[in-house]
């Protein structure tokens, strides 16, 4: 197998220097890549990933550099290759399937010449002859119309046929290796499925090697016959997929395997059983026919909720599943009451909401309580930890400072965080910590509802999976009432007792969990479930 | 497109109605008594010529100034999109007529200035980026900052210095021929390439980073390739929304430069128009300056489009965008 | 990129071990860091020694010279640059370097006067209109966008016609035409953090206004107004230089620096360090601010 590889990286150690100091990212990896053969790397945020895809196509940032070990591609050694060596290979031999192909497109020029510009570069093609080759490309990459869509500037296309444009472009030459860098993770699920389809497709029939980058272990085994699994700099584990995933060596990897919500099997966590025959009168939040539209800038208008009505029992955790542009964010700032409804009504606690003035929505913000998506954007860096925690106390004045004190420790220790991090400021935190912090902001008045909206979608798998075990203690401990925001199905499915499927403003499913997931009534609802990665893996 | 256009040109009027009121408000409203300037003859004047409240009375009658402050601001604002832009205090000329005659030379000098600005700013910025020889770059990147930094009337006064007075190679004064030309004109390019260097090369360098930059240099592009093809145009964008107010920047230049250089011109006027309290004129310089203003800006808006893209869609009338239902 | 990868692992890292083991290294003082960034920068120390000693003209002109900036003596009219008279002397026999260090005072107030009335009204304008928001901010930003289309000097002498001659009055105009800088500056902050998720968290979290705009607003725009206040100090140094050297500040005997280019000018061709001298300061002075205003603005973000 080594004879015959295609890339061959041994002992590989990359540097970054900043201010003077310089950095290992990367502490000698080993592998190789056989010609046609996947290959997956997988890591959390700072495993080094990125970095080793980036030294194989000879584009590390300008601090970074190799400071060991040697890379080898089809015979040749490219470990000390200058900028003029490296742009043959480039697009030639080794194709770069970015990351997020909503930037990744020169906005201001059109799709077809930037699918031209390999062939122009390395095949010297004359503009007519490669603008005609670029349709090609871009009908072989699954774009319908490829004339018209040729003609169109990025803006123009969508997320998912944006990415087609950018595979097609990496494999206009037919390279010998594809690198893929989370090629799909700005996607959504179901557009994410089509296009790493489309991928696999498309490298086995032009026999190309891809080697894949990603922090999702489920799409990283369902792709790749081979996984290398990375953490701070090194190889922890590497094997062929299944193996890895039946019989993962490494602590790492075994953590990473449990924490993978769409792998774990859901009997790893479960919500409290809700207690049997409440009164009707027992619901929390009660939307009726709640209708939101914004009027956009160009005229128009967009309808980001559309005639929803559903409600949410004391105790219950209400999981809202959607895609980006579904409106699940905005019915939960609907509930929230930080955006107003174009029409319908809104019940909290059985008090309807269109009839509340400032102060009785402030006596309502008491009860119902907030954890966002991003716990970087959402405490104030210039506060210590104890101060954003008290503020919601010092908001509504409820005791003493020393009382204030007092919670502040006793909501850290709930939120598993030690009594010091109170002196310390966000800043210095990590994204779980902050997340924490978060949660304990949002339970310091004891509310009775908590929203959360993708309170784990910016954090790495690991942590994610704390988060969420946290969560489920606070349903189990206080029984608070949740409304539980999420792209992903598998999450909700953890924490839930109902989920309420959402696309394009629309409900179109709400029911019992196990219902949901076992006997799915609408079809966006079943095209949701297969798009979730690693399913055959766990059936 | 058409109604965008006729928007936009209602919008433009609308700044200039409100630049002409802010002038108005300036200049009638605070507490000064132009008939007394008048009779005592500018700020310069002597002020041991004191006019009998008599005088006075028939000045501001002949001015109209004796008028309640809306019938004034009325009358000027009809006389002043009629095309009547009052008269000249100092020379009793009209000062439309008196704008047509100093117009041209600095025309002259603010053209030729524009495009040393613009040859020389963006060279510089693109040099600099593109550049890695360690002390170049360094010196590319601290030239435009210099160059903002010096004010106009000393680096115009060290040209005349060196060109005129040490090498004798061009005049250092006055109107004549096309020689007299050249050193105002650098004097005036000076600031605006450096402005122009400074928002070309940092945006070029926000372009260098930018994720569609990679995908350019994995396809196998060279860095001159990435930045002339990718970068330069993108980059360009924030240069071009600057217009009007370089267009600004060389108007007020002129103020200066012209009379440093003693060149008659319009910044010249504008000068003695200041000393003389000249209100009419003074006027009319604030309200030509925004005209220009917003003249530059309304065809950069309407050039704007061809080169990005992304904004041409939203000059079409506005369809059901986002209608993506199952 | 380094840092974001290594802070990363770093963050991954404790969350590993577990909640209980949160112990960061020891990070520096605030000041320590400030000091220890301005150290490793010889361009930003040469602005800050420049500045002061600017500042030391203003305050102790008379421990700088022992030359009177207002009398000289005719015998030595026009003389070069020497021991005695470093920038030379004019052509009234009066050093020149005296007159350069006596004025600072003169130009130094007028410049701080200016960015005073630019800051103060500017921000409250923006402030007032971001916060608020609806036709208020309308109106205002309405305002702005005109101020904005008439050159600044050209607005300053449209004031100087109005409220005359002098240095105070010459500082005001200019103060008053860079106010829609500010106004728009400060505006677009306080929108930012105005529709930040801290605020709507803080909003959420049942906070009143007054709480939010305090506690959250106003501190976390107030940084890039600073750094922008530092950049209007060097624009407002050329724009009083260049009034008063059109004739528009101090009156004659009082030393000024756009004034003392102005009145080098008659000797150009004979006396090169009249204009040279007055003029290098100005100069000088206004990259030495920028320069600090760049620092301001980097250390802002960080």
């Amino acid at each position: 197998m080594i004879t015959s590889s295609l890339l061959s990286v041994r002992d590989l150690r990359i540097s970054y220097t900043s201010r003077g100091v310089i950095r290992e990212a990367v502490h000698g990896v080993s592998f190789d890549i056989a010609a046609g053969e996947v290959v997956a790397i997988v890591g959390e945020s700072g495993s080094g990933k990125t970095t080793v895809a980036q030294s194989l196509i000879g584009m590390l940032a300008h601090n970074g550099a190799i400071t060991g070990g040697s890379i080898e591609f089809d015979g040749l050694n490219v470990t000390r290759f200058g900028d003029r060596a490296w742009r043959g290979l480039r697009g030639e031999s080794i194709g770069l399937v970015p990351q997020d192909p909503t930037v990744s497109l020169n906005p201001v020029m059109k799709i077809g010449s930037q699918v031209a510009e390999p062939l122009r570069i390395h095949r010297n093609m004359s503009k007519s002859d490669a603008a005609q080759e670029a349709v090609r490309i871009l009908r072989e990459a699954g774009l319908s119309d490829p004339e018209a869509r040729a003609e169109q500037y990025p803006h123009q296309l969508s997320g998912g046929m944006r990415q087609r444009v950018l595979i097609g472009m990496a494999l206009a030459c037919t390279p010998r290796l594809v690198i893929a860098d989370e090629p799909t993770s700005a996607l959504d699920v179901t557009v994410q499925r089509h296009i790493l389809d489309h991928i696999d497709e498309l490298i086995s029939v032009h026999d190309t090697a891809m080697l894949l980058i990603t922090h999702d272990l489920a799409v990283a085994a369902d792709r790749a016959q081979r996984l290398i699994v990375m953490s701070r700099g090194e190889i922890v584990e590497e094997g062929r997929a299944d193996d890895i995933l039946s019989r993962p060596g490494h602590p790492y990897t075994q953590k990473l395997l449990a924490a993978a919500p769409s792998l774990s099997t859901p009997s790893v966590r479960r919500p409290p059983v809700l207690a049997e025959g409440s009164s009707a009168d027992d619901r929390v939040v009660r939307l009726e026919h709640v209708t939101k539209q914004f009027a956009l800038p160009a005229g128009g208008t967009l309808t980001a909720v559309d005639d929803v009505s559903l409600d949410i029992r004391r105790g219950e955790t209400l999981g809202v599943v959607g895609e980006s542009g579904s409106g699940k964010s905005t019915l939960a700032r609907i509930v929230l009451q930080l955006e107003k409804q174009t029409s319908g009504e809104v019940f909290i606690d059985g008090e309807r909401m269109s009839e509340q003035g400032t102060r009785g929505l402030r006596a309502l913000r008491r009860r119902m309580q907030v954890v966002y998506q991003n716990p970087y954007a959402s405490l104030d860096p210039r506060y210590t930890v104890s101060a954003i925690i008290e503020e919601p106390l010092r908001a509504f004045r409820v005791g003493s400072r020393r009382d204030q004190r007092t919670r502040v420790v006793e909501l850290l220790d709930r939120v598993s965080l030690p009594a010091d991090t109170a002196r310390r400021r966000a800043e210095e935190l990590s994204g779980g910590q902050r997340q924490r912090v978060a949660i304990a902001r949002a339970l310091a008045l004891s509310p009775e509802l908590l929203v959360c909206d993708e309170p784990t979608s910016a954090l790495d798998v690991s942590v994610q999976a704390q988060v969420l075990d946290l969560l489920t203690e606070l349903q189990q401990d206080l029984g608070v009432t949740m409304l539980f925001i999420s792209h992903d199905l598998a999450v909700v499915r953890q924490l839930s007792h109902r989920v309420a499927v959402m696309q394009f403003g629309v409900l179109r499913e709400l029911g019992e969990v196990e219902q949901i997931f076992s006997d799915p009534t609408h079809p966006y609802t079943r095209e949701l479930l297969a798009a979730i990665p690693g399913k055959e893996l766990v059936a | 497109m058409s109604r965008y256009l006729t928007g936009r040109i209602g919008q433009a009027i609308v700044v200039v109605w409100a630049a002409f009121t802010l002038a108005f408000i300036i200049l009638y409203l605070m507490p000064s008594d132009p008939a007394q300037i008048i009779a005592s003859g500018g700020l310069q004047g002597d002020a041991g010529s004191e006019a009998s409240e008599q005088q006075l009375d028939e000045l501001r009658a002949q001015m109209g100034l004796d008028q309640p402050v809306v019938v004034q601001y009325v009358t000027r604002l009809i006389d002043t999109a009629t095309g009547n832009w009052g008269t000249s205090y100092q020379t009793g000329r009209p000062v439309t007529e008196m704008l047509a005659d100093n117009l041209p030379p600095t025309f002259a000098i603010a053209v030729q200035g524009l495009l040393i600005a613009v040859v020389v700013g963006m060279l510089l910025g693109f040099v600099a980026t593109y550049t890695r020889f360690g002390p170049l770059r360094q010196l590319l990147y601290s030239l435009p900052s210099v160059g903002a930094s010096i004010p106009t009337f000393w680096s115009a006064l060290l040209l005349i210095q060196v060109f005129s007075f040490s090498l004798r190679l061009l005049p250092a004064f006055g109107n004549d021929g096309w020689t007299s030309t050249i050193l105002p004109a650098i004097a005036l390019a000076i600031p605006v390439s450096a402005i122009i260097a400074q928002v070309f090369g940092k945006s070029l360098r926000t372009m260098m980073a930018e994720p569609f930059l990679d995908t350019a240099r994995a396809k196998g592009a060279s860095r001159l390739r990435a930045m002339a093809v990718h970068a330069a145009r993108n980059a360009l964008l924030p240069v071009l929304t600057m217009v009007g107010m370089l267009l600004g920047a060389l108007l007020s230049g002129a103020v200066v430069i012209e009379t440093v250089f003693g060149r008659q011109g319009f910044g010249r006027m504008t000068v003695e128009a200041v000393n003389a309290q000249d209100i009419p004129v003074v006027m009319g310089v604030v309200v030509f300056s925004a005209i220009v203003f917003v003249v530059a800006t309304l065809v950069v808006d309407l050039l704007y489009p061809l080169l990005d893209p992304r904004i041409r869609q939203t000059l079409r009338p506005p369809r059901r965008l986002l209608v993506k239902a199952a | 990129m380094t840092s974001l990868i290594t802070d990363a692992t770093t963050a991954t890292a404790v969350d590993h071990v577990g909640p209980t083991a949160i112990t960061a290294p020891r990070e520096p003082s605030a000041a320590g860091r400030v000091v220890g960034w301005t150290a490793r920068q010889p361009g930003l120390l040469l602005a800050i020694a420049f500045i002061a000693v600017i500042a030391a003209w203003v305050v102790v002109p008379g421990i700088f010279t022992s030359s009177d900036p207002l009398t000289g003596e005719v015998a030595d009219r026009l003389l070069p640059p020497s021991g005695a008279h470093p920038f030379g002397t004019d052509s009234l026999g009066r050093d020149l370097y005296a007159r350069v260090v006596f004025g600072a005072v003169n130009s130094i107030q007028a410049i701080m006067i200016a960015v005073g009335v630019a800051l103060v009204v500017g921000s409250l304008m923006g402030l007032a209109a971001g916060f608020f928001g609806r036709w208020f901010d309308d109106i205002l930003m309405r305002v702005v966008d005109v101020v904005l289309a008439i050159p600044p000097l050209l607005l300053s002498m449209a004031l100087i016609t109005i409220l005359g001659y002098g240095l105070v009055n010459v500082a005001i105009a200019v103060g008053l035409a860079s106010v829609a800088n500010f106004a728009r500056l400060m505006r677009a902050d306080v929108l930012r953090v105005r529709t930040s998720l801290y605020v709507e968290a803080a909003k959420a979290a049942g906070c009143r206004w007054w709480t939010i705009l305090f506690r959250h607003v106003l501190p976390n725009s107030a940084g890039s107004v600073v750094a922008v206040a530092a950049l209007e100090f060097g624009t407002a140094v050329l724009a009083v230089s260049a009034l008063s050297f059109l004739g528009y500040g101090a009156p004659a005997p009082t030393p000024e620096w756009g004034r003392l280019v102005s009145e080098g000018r008659d000797f150009i061709a004979t006396a090169w360090w009249l204009i040279t001298f007055p003029g290098l300061v100005i100069t000088l002075l206004v990259l030495a601010t920028n320069r600090v205003a760049r620092a301001l603005e980097k250390g802002g973000r960080q």
